[in-house]
């Protein structure tokens, strides 16, 4: 654990707090009273990642991890709630605990006091009666569950002005398209209030990983969202071994950044691409998806799998690369990004182009940093904040990346930032090939009690992974805080107050996974 | 003056020649287990291995692409590195002899983890480019020969999946293209998904894979045009 | 002449009946009185067009002269427009004004609205000014009686009483027209003014800017044209398609009759100001009628925008006349006229649809009708013909008469002065514009009416309306489309009027008579037979079923129309289409089944686009133009991030009427108010008053 210089030790700093040090992050445990506050002034400088909620005998146990924004380490005050009792919502001192609150509530029956908008977030009111909570213990999430729908079922309307209608947007919309629902109210051109609806592709992968063998978590956290496999395998495994303390030898953490990195290329490479689509422009959309086949055909050379599924294991590795062929890979993949780094220059001369993106689909960065946004999205309005900078892990404490950063927060911003971290991780791939440390890839891995957060900065920002085994090697709680759930949950700053034909760009530019967000 | 024609036109692409001839390049498929040990049947975590009287049985539509059949250091299975899967079910067959030159595809996701859409995306690239087959994605049912669903078909997909079902003319088919849409995959069924398609709609051809390369789709898809043989044994 | 009698008869026995009949049976008498009534004016103004007229001298007042009723064609032409509205809506009276009965007097309505239409026919046959100006003021006050008669609203009194000060207004000025031409003359008949010797310029000029703006207001005219969306949805629907449809056309009555009859216009400029003030009511009324929602109030803006038309057409005939081309004034005045009966007709059309939606739906709000096609099959047909045809889409009438005035337009190219042509090339490019336009508001009226889901219960509920409503309906329409079948025949009937007002052939010059071919060169006839001109030539009476006209010498082409060969040829498709898709379907089996809307739960009716959303885009084009005010938003936030909800509410008026009328009416109130400071109450005051003007007029009287 490293701590900020300049900050007093944590016990000076909250001496009435009972505190307890983990191997990853320090725990507060507080009383649901002296909460509010307590949150409200980690918030100044640590970012909240998520909510993390568990069951146990006395009642619910609620961790509310923060990362820091500088150089530093997790925070997470705790808090138990007894059964029957009441929680208060921090969502209006930090805002970015709306959508946390909203699905505890809807998946362990919680009611969080002072949050004005609970019900119908993750079991959608046409399918699912009220107060099932299938989070509980007893409930059997092997089974399918008998519910009858709702026939009168109608989604609440915000506008209300003469002639006012809702273009609903989804869930099956366009062509090759995640399935998701965006209500667009508005009077005609401009889009007044909108809300995305998700969670039309909740899997469950929380409740249906409880009882299974850890070795299992690896599978399901590379199939959260597939074309992020490898940065969610790491936050796993990560977790899984800071449980057991195990220590993963110095060439597999290496070339787990290499392949983190070529990941996060080809992820941003796809969302070039996904731009170009979303503004018609076919050249250079099909130019950015023939550089995309590319990468995908070198990670299935080269990581065996085009989408690196099955390489990650707790312990290191499932297979080695030889030096020589890292330096092939590299050299490819340096090709690559200069291709795309062409391409990405070639479009600022397209000012039809430009001109859908400029101005479009702001996100201030006051509301950036008042929502607690991640990621790329956060960094075009502002944000300096980076996992792999603030708490380091893998490798990269000696290969630490710059973090490119904007201001404006449009559309345009928030491509020069893809295009700027895609030459970031192809020069990272380029360190992290060269001069590969000898060793085994991995170390032996056995499960044991314990929980653990383990994190790792996917190419959409922070994933935090919280993992609580048993005794027998059995997983008991796996929570997940993805970055593109944080992100959706600003979207609505980006559509609103723009032209309804700007939608489909802005949905694009922000690149972000339906899939990962709902689990 | 726009620079993109002059810019296409000068940038090659590398094309697949496939189905005229067999992809050769290296990266393009994950591979499938063709034989296993019965040690393997033991780490297979959605029981795609089967031991069956001493033989190991292969359902491929289980397959979630883990490797672990792979690591067992006493007998690792055998691997291929072929990508035509697909597999009929049903009685339904192959669309009529008029489709054969031209299909519309309606792609529905239902609770993909986006590794088959991006598969799919890949399809309309230039390096797939299956404009050239006559294949093409609709954003409607209405005029879509061939439902293409990938997912493992959450509780709140289902009604859209029927949906769209019943608004597609016939005649049509329904392909099930990835191991979620085929058998549940790794989510199976539970109390949040109906553990694939099958029950929501009838499937007539299933493409196995997690994700299914795109070569795999499309041979799907040209199976189901009446162009290309399927593969062995009906799943 | 007997005709004439026989309608105020019936008008006079209708409005004496009425009382005796009571409550329970004035409004079922409407149908048969007032039908007698239209018919037998119908049959004095079918007659004095072929031929007749007549003309009655009653007692004499001095200096004025005897009052004198005449019946010419020109006004025979607005009084068979009048008749052919009057009949249906007659008919659609009995059972729409049952609606009513529960708070007004049906006596009261009735008795009325037979005074209006007698009042109507006697505007158009006064031939004297004493006499027109007696009709003109009975008919403005009864039809403000009957624009009121719903009193126990405030907005419809506000509404009635904005529009009788906007017309006595108009009358002021029409007073002093007619009077100056009068005292010129030397006496007020209208005989003697049209031969009386010719004024100066500036008397010409005072006299046409008058009569002009005068009778500019009740046609409906920029820039004084705000009454009308207040006046017209605040009437019952029949008396707004009376107003729309017969009332309006009285004010190009007015102005054709002074200003191309009595004092025929010799400069080119008041025809360029008619052109342009024209062309401008034209894109006003249709650019306020596209992004409103009410649906009354957007047929009253349509109907500035046809009134702009018709002014378009007039303006050119004026021009072409001082420019001394006869035959071009002719094909103008035709254009103008015959607008103005397609007008009238489907416009009063649309009205009794509207007033048929608002008695079935309970709303006249585009933003919650939808889905009524289903319930009200009839009304939704003959709505659509309505907008068909002004929407000028063959084989409506709109059609020819459109197709005329652009035809006249683009015949400006003959003249040779450059400021003509500029103004006709602004002219004709607004009202290309403004038909685009139109097409785009009656797309969105019918749409958001009758197609789509309903937006709110009374349109859900609506049930069809009654037959006598639906007969009415259907005898405008069969009017529309036999008017826009057999163009020819109207534009022969309008001829010989055309020919007294710009002086010429015009008929002769738009169809030609294939019949006595001698009157035309052989070649000539020849070129016509490719364009069809001979089919039916033994069978159908003169002159044939194609409009043509040719070019003049800079200028040879042909322009030809056939709407009856287009109607038989779209029929001939659809029975074609019908057939074709039948063999076609015969051995498939037909489901139906559910709409696909991207797998939503249930389809509301608030997911579909409303009026305002369908209108925005026009809306945003030209907001210059519109000057909306800026909506105001409030917005309900619960705990800092959290809106539950926003409320917005957009006001539009006439940008016209805030930036020149609510000043001029403010600046008049205050004027009034500070001559009201004379009424103190101080008795001595008011004899101080009295003493000092008798000594103003002795002063004066003695020193003239």
């Amino acid at each position: 654990m490293k701590d900020g210089a300049p900050m007093p030790g944590p016990a000076d700093r909250w001496p009435h707090l009972r505190l307890r040090q983990y191997r990853e992050r320090l725990a507060l445990q507080v009383t649901t009273t002296e909460l509010p506050r307590l949150v409200a002034e980690l918030d100044r400088d640590a970012v909240l990642a998520g909510l993390i909620a568990e069951r146990d005998a006395a009642g619910l146990h609620l961790h509310y991890p923060f990362f820091p924004r500088t150089r530093g380490a997790w925070l997470v005050p705790e808090v138990e709630v007894p059964t029957r009792s009441e929680m208060p919502s921090v969502s209006n001192i930090v805002f970015g605990a709306d959508w946390h609150e909203r699905e505890i509530e809807d998946l362990f029956g919680v009611r969080f006091a002072g949050h004005p908008l609970l019900g119908d977030f993750v079991l959608h009111n046409e399918i699912w009666p009220e107060a099932v909570a299938p989070m509980r213990r007893e409930f059997d999430g092997q089974r399918p569950y008998a519910r009858t729908p709702n026939p009168h079922y109608e989604p609440a309307q915000v506008v209300e002005a003469p002639g006012a209608f809702t273009m609903t947007v989804g869930p099956v919309y366009g062509g090759i398209t995640e399935c998701g629902q965006f209500l667009l109210e508005t009077v005609g051109e401009e889009v007044i209030h909108t809300r995305p609806r998700f969670f039309y592709k909740y899997r469950g992968i929380e409740k249906i990983t409880e009882g299974r063998p850890a070795q299992d978590l690896v599978l399901f956290a590379e199939r959260l969202n597939g074309q992020s496999a490898c940065a969610h395998a790491l936050a796993c495994v990560h977790a899984l071994e800071t449980i057991t303390a195990t220590d993963v030898p110095p060439r597999a953490r290496r070339l787990r950044v290499l392949w983190a990195e070529l990941e996060r290329l080809r992820s941003h490479a796809a969302t070039v691409a996904a731009i170009g689509k979303s503004t018609g422009l076919s050249v250079p959309t099909n130019l950015a998806y023939s550089l995309l086949e590319e990468l995908l055909r070198l990670s299935g050379t080269y990581g065996g799998h085009r989408y690196l599924f099955g390489l990650v294991q707790p312990g290191g590795l499932t297979r080695d690369l030889a030096d020589r062929d890292a330096a092939a890979l590299s050299a490819r993949v340096a090709q690559c990004a200069g291709d795309l780094q062409r391409l990405g220059r070639a479009l600022t001369f397209d000012s039809s182009f430009l001109d859908r993106l400029e101005e479009v689909g702001v996100i201030e960065p006051e509301e950036a940093r008042s929502y607690g946004l991640l990621g790329p999205v956060a960094r075009a309005s502002g944000a300096r904040h980076d996992l792999r900078v603030v708490v380091p892990y893998a490798d990269y404490a000696d290969l630490s990346p710059d973090v490119p950063t904007e201001t404006e927060g449009d559309g345009y911003a928030r491509l020069r930032v893809f295009l700027a971290e895609a030459q970031q991780a192809a020069d990272l791939v380029q360190r992290a090939a060269t001069a590969l440390p000898a060793g085994p890839i991995a170390a032996r891995w056995v499960a044991n009690e314990g929980a653990a957060l383990g994190w790792s900065e996917a190419p959409a920002g922070a994933a935090c992974h919280f993992v609580r085994l048993d005794h027998d090697g059995q997983v008991r709680r796996y929570r997940v805080l993805p970055p593109a759930f944080a992100n959706w949950h600003a979207f609505h700053l980006a559509a609103e107050n723009f032209a309804f034909q700007d939608f489909p760009i802005t949905l694009a530019s922000m690149g972000l996974s339906v899939a990962e967000s709902d689990r | 003056m726009n620079i993109w024609p002059l810019r296409g036109l000068l940038t090659p692409v590398p094309a697949t020649r496939y189905p005229a001839t067999q992809e050769t390049a290296t990266g393009v498929t994950p591979g499938r287990p063709r034989a296993a040990s019965a040690e393997a049947v033991l780490v297979c975590p959605t029981g795609a291995l089967l031991s069956e009287a001493g033989h190991v049985n292969i359902d491929l539509a289980r397959c979630v692409h883990c490797f672990r059949c792979t690591r067992q250091a006493a007998a690792p299975a055998a691997w291929e590195s072929d990508y035509e899967w697909a597999r009929p079910r049903g009685q339904r067959g192959a669309l009529p002899a008029a489709f054969r030159r031209s299909i519309h595809v309606r792609v529905l996701d239902a609770g993909d983890c986006s590794a088959c859409l991006a598969e799919l995306l890949q399809l309309e690239s230039p390096a797939y480019s299956v404009h050239r087959l006559g294949i093409y994605i609709t954003p409607t049912p209405r005029d879509a020969d061939v439902l293409l669903v990938v997912g493992p078909v959450t509780n709140a997909m289902r009604a859209p999946l029927e949906q769209a079902y019943a608004a597609m003319p016939t005649p049509k088919r329904v392909i099930a293209a990835g191991a979620c849409a085929a058998s549940g995959g790794l989510f199976g069924p539970s109390f949040a998904s109906n553990g694939g398609a099958a029950g929501a709609v009838p499937i007539d051809l299933v493409v196995p894979g997690c994700p299914p390369p795109p070569l795999a789709i499309l041979h799907g898809l040209l199976v189901v045009m009446g162009r290309a043989a399927p593969a062995e044994a009906p799943a | 002449m007997n005709g004439f009698f026989v309608f105020l008869s019936l008008c006079a026995l209708g409005a004496a009946s009425a009382p005796v009949l009571g409550q329970r049976y004035a409004h079922r008498a409407v149908p048969w009185i007032g039908g007698l009534a239209a018919l037998s004016l119908l049959t004095d103004a079918a007659l004095t067009l072929r031929g007749g007229g007549w003309q009655v001298a009653l007692w004499s007042i001095e200096p004025f002269g005897p009052l004198t009723l005449a019946l010419d064609r020109l006004s025979a032409w607005f009084a068979l427009a009048a008749g052919l509205v009057f009949l249906p809506v007659s008919v659609y009276s009995a059972r729409y004004l049952v609606r009513y009965a529960a708070h007004y007097s049906l006596p009261a309505f009735v008795a009325v609205y037979y005074a209006v239409l007698a009042s109507i026919g006697l505007t158009l046959v006064a031939a004297d000014v004493l006499s027109f100006l007696i009709a003109w003021e009975l008919m403005s006050v009864l039809s403000y009686l009957i624009v009121n008669y719903e009193h126990l609203n405030d907005t419809n009194t506000r509404a009635g009483y904005v529009m009788l000060a906007a017309g006595e207004a108009g009358a002021v000025m029409i007073v002093l027209a007619l009077l100056a031409l009068a005292v010129h003359a030397g006496t007020g008949d209208f005989g003697a003014l049209r031969s009386a010797q010719r004024p100066s310029s500036a008397f010409a000029w005072a006299v046409f800017l008058l009569s002009f703006f005068g009778f500019g207001v009740k046609a409906g005219l920029f820039p004084s044209m705000s009454w009308l969306p207040r006046a017209h949805p605040a009437a019952a629907a029949n008396a707004s398609a009376l107003l729309s449809g017969v009332i309006l056309n009285l004010g190009i009555y007015g102005i054709v009759r002074v200003n191309g009859d009595l004092l025929r216009v010799g400069a080119q400029w008041p025809g360029l100001i008619v052109l342009l003030v024209g062309s401008v009511s034209a894109i006003l009324g249709i650019l306020y009628a596209t992004t409103e929602n009410d649906l009354k109030r957007m047929l009253a803006h349509s109907s500035i925008e046809n009134m702009g038309l018709i002014a378009v057409g007039i303006g050119a005939a004026f021009v072409f006349t001082a420019a001394q081309r006869p035959a071009l004034a002719g094909i103008a005045y035709v254009a103008a006229l015959y607008h103005l009966l397609n007008h009238s007709l489907y416009k009063s059309l649309l009205f009794l649809g509207a007033g048929a939606v608002d008695s079935a739906a309970g709303t006249r709000d585009l933003d919650r009708l939808g889905g009524l096609i289903r319930a009200m099959p009839w009304t939704s047909a003959l709505f659509l013909a309505g907008a068909l045809s002004i929407a000028a889409l063959p084989p409506f009438n709109g059609f020819p008469s459109e197709w005329l005035t652009l035809h006249s337009l683009l015949r400006s190219v003959e003249l040779s002065d450059l400021d003509t042509r500029v103004a006709f090339a602004v002219a004709g490019a607004l009202v290309a514009l403004t038909a685009g336009l139109a097409l785009t508001a009656f797309v969105k009226a019918f749409g958001m009416c009758f197609l789509g889901l309903a937006r709110s219960d009374g349109a859900r509920n609506a049930r069809e309306v009654a037959a006598g409503m639906r007969t009415g309906m259907a005898l405008l329409a069969a009017g529309c489309l036999v008017l826009g079948v057999t163009p020819s025949y109207v534009v022969t009937a309008l001829a010989p009027i055309a020919s007294r007002l710009g002086g010429a052939g015009a008929a002769d010059a738009l169809t030609p008579s294939f019949f006595a071919p001698q009157a035309l060169p052989v070649p000539f006839v020849a070129e016509f037979h490719a364009l069809g001109a001979q089919i039916g030539r033994d069978v159908l009476p003169p002159p044939g079923l194609v409009l043509m006209h040719r070019g003049g010498a800079g200028n040879p082409v042909v322009f030809a129309s056939a709407p009856a060969y287009l109607a038989i040829a779209l029929l001939g498709l659809v029975l074609l289409v019908w057939l074709l898709s039948r063999l076609a379907t015969r051995r498939r089996t037909r489901t139906s089944g559910r709409a696909w809307d991207g797998g939503l739960h249930r389809l509301l009716s608030r997911f579909t686009y409303t009026a305002t959303g369908f209108s925005n885009p026009v809306r945003v084009i030209f907001e210059a133009v519109l000057a909306p005010r800026a909506p105001v938003q409030n917005e309900v936030i619960v705990a800092r991030h959290f809106r539950t909800a926003i409320n917005r509410k957009v006001e539009d008026t006439y940008a016209l009427d805030r930036w020149l009328f609510a000043p001029l009416a403010a600046g008049a109130g205050r004027f009034a108010q500070a001559l009201a400071r004379m009424h103190h109450g101080r008795l001595s005051a008011y004899v101080a008053y009295a003493v000092v003007s008798i000594v103003l007029a002795l002063v004066l009287a003695s020193s003239w």
